[in-house]
């Protein structure tokens, strides 16, 4: 192993490396490397070392960065580190070392490293150069490939980015390895590929399974319209969670439709011709006195910004109180453009009397 | 998006012409057909208003539902009235509520076939107890889903997602019918009162 790290310390050194704030003189072969200068010397490389896998587990590392720490007698791994793999340049590693550390670490899961160079041994030439790739435009043309294959190509592309959910993070891949063999089949690939493709980018600490991709699409199409419904719906602001939320809906809309049914209904018992005739009924207003300020103060003046000048004619006729009630000045304005647009209803506007 | 204002508006105008062509079809109606012509014109003018100003919104299932539900009452006049109401006339909608289940159920039935064909390579991966919590909350809003879908009209072959957009713009217009309808029959009311102590 010592003859390993040093060959892979050779080829470290003589690759140009960038630097991280790491220092050089790491005791046990933690060496800055860059992703490009691995690239540019595959014979170096090997076999197991798959760098970019190497990248994302060293970000995984950088969690534990302690442990590795002592493993090699290091007593510091930069916090820096992770933010150096941010900006996706160079990335810390140890060297050969991992190979070994891996399985101690717990979390780390040997399966997934272990998964991710087998499955990188048995695809390497199907690997895509282009990591930029979408999964999902990958996954459709490509039904066939191995599921597995597809997962290691999105742990690739995982950008390292949230870092919150490792214990998720750890449940959820644990998935990977049980659909080994699966074929990516209609359901979830038919409902994103109808006609556009959405495109989804798993984060990191996400799982890149198709399904759990597409379940989380849905799932915040599905978040976003409740927002929207709770500010419709009044008093929904604490609420979280769709099931309180959607009884909410469902009382709010049920109160709704209530309301109008007995609306109608009571329109109906003291309106007996349906006619509606709301010019009569206002210029009635007018000899009754102040009924207009009581709707006012009912309707709550919800018409703001008709200016009384735009109703014709009949606003001479009105009590000066009235021009107060917004509401019914505005209904007379359109019910007289209503009237102008009709002419064929003017049989019907000759009922203006109300019966009592 | 218009404000609520316009759209009350609106409402309205459209609400008292259907009125007028309603009434221009039947005479001497009884005081539930009264209730019920009212609703409906009420409804049918909610969803002529959507159609002219959002063209895209025809699209939305409840527009047509609720034109469909109104053109199919028992007598013919209603038919006619509706489509008096909206300019044109209303092609035959058969509705086939079966044509969704069919397919959701179908959909269904392969993809459980497939989890059996495949389930023997798959290897259990979350143990069963560690999803029962959510199965529970699920189930939950599965009800409530289903009873929501049966209030909004035409939202029985949605999917959710659609169907939270649909519920979206029922409740907006049902916010404006019923404000509107307020307003009138406070006026209405109001002036009756007023006739019966003068």
């Amino acid at each position: 192993m010592g003859s390993q790290e040093n060959g892979d310390r050779v080829v470290f050194s003589s690759s140009s490396v960038m630097n991280t704030a790491l220092e050089p003189d790491n005791g046990a072969g933690l060496l800055p490397i860059s992703s490009e200068s691995i690239f540019k010397s595959p014979s170096c490389l090997d076999p197991f070392w798959d760098p970019s896998n190497l990248r994302i587990q060293g970000e995984r590392i950088g969690n534990s960065s302690m442990v590795l720490g002592s493993e090699f007698g290091n007593s510091h791994y930069p916090s820096s580190m992770l933010e150096n793999q941010v900006s996706g340049s160079s990335s810390c590693f140890p060297s050969s070392g991992l190979v070994q550390v891996l399985p101690k670490i717990p979390f780390l899961g040997s399966r997934n490293y272990s998964e991710m160079v087998t499955s990188y041994n048995m695809d390497q030439s199907s690997l895509p150069p282009n990591h930029g790739n979408n999964w999902h435009s990958q996954i459709s043309p490509n039904g066939k490939r191995k599921r597995k294959n597809v997962e290691m190509e999105n742990q690739l592309k995982d950008p390292p980015g949230n870092s919150s959910d490792s214990p998720d993070d750890d449940g959820e891949k644990k998935c990977i390895r049980g659909h080994s063999t699966k074929q990516i089949k209609d359901g979830n690939a038919a409902e994103l590929s109808k006609e556009n493709y959405i495109h989804v980018r798993a984060k990191r600490g996400q799982a890149t399974n198709s399904h759990s991709l597409a379940e989380r699409v849905r799932r915040e199409k599905i978040s976003e319209r409740m927002k929207l419904l709770q500010e419709l719906v009044p008093g929904c602001n604490k609420i979280t969670g769709k099931a309180v939320m959607l009884d909410e809906i469902i009382n709010y809309v049920q109160s709704l439709q209530q309301q109008v049914e007995f609306l109608s209904m009571k329109l109906a018992s003291v309106n007996p011709e349906l006619n509606m005739d709301i010019n009569g009924m206002l210029s009635k207003d007018t000899r009754g006195g102040n009924v207009g300020v009581s709707l006012g103060q009912s309707s709550g003046c919800p018409f703001p910004g008709l200016p009384l000048g735009t109703i014709p004619g009949a606003a001479s006729s009105f009590h000066p109180a009235l021009p107060q009630n917004l509401w019914s000045n505005e209904l007379i304005g359109i019910l007289q453009m209503g009237y102008d647009a009709n002419p064929s209803s003017a049989g019907i506007n000759g009922l203006s009397k109300m019966e009592p | 998006m218009r404000n609520s204002a316009q759209l009350r508006h609106e409402f309205l105008k459209a609400w008292i012409k259907s009125l007028k062509i309603y009434s221009n079809l039947k005479k001497n109606m009884s005081i539930s057909h009264r209730k019920n012509a009212i609703k409906l014109s009420a409804d049918v003018a909610i969803a002529s208003i959507t159609q002219k100003a959002k063209p895209s919104a025809s699209s939305h299932r409840w527009t047509q539902s609720l034109m469909a539900d109104a053109a199919s009452s028992d007598d013919g006049t209603n038919r006619i009235f509706v489509e008096q109401t909206l300019g044109y006339k209303l092609g035959n909608r058969k509705k086939s509520p079966t044509t969704g289940l069919m397919t959701k159920c179908s959909k269904k039935i392969l993809r459980n076939n497939i989890r059996v064909f495949l389930g023997k390579s798959r290897k259990r991966t979350t143990p069963k107890h560690a999803k029962a919590g959510s199965i529970i909350a699920n189930k939950g809003v599965e009800k409530r889903t289903r009873l929501l879908k049966r209030l909004v009209p035409g939202g029985e072959d949605m999917d959710e997602i659609s169907l939270m957009e649909e519920a979206l713009d029922y409740i907006a217009l049902l916010q404006v019918q019923r404000d509107v309808l307020k307003q009138v029959a406070a006026v209405a009311e109001s002036l009756r009162n007023l006739k019966s102590v003068n």
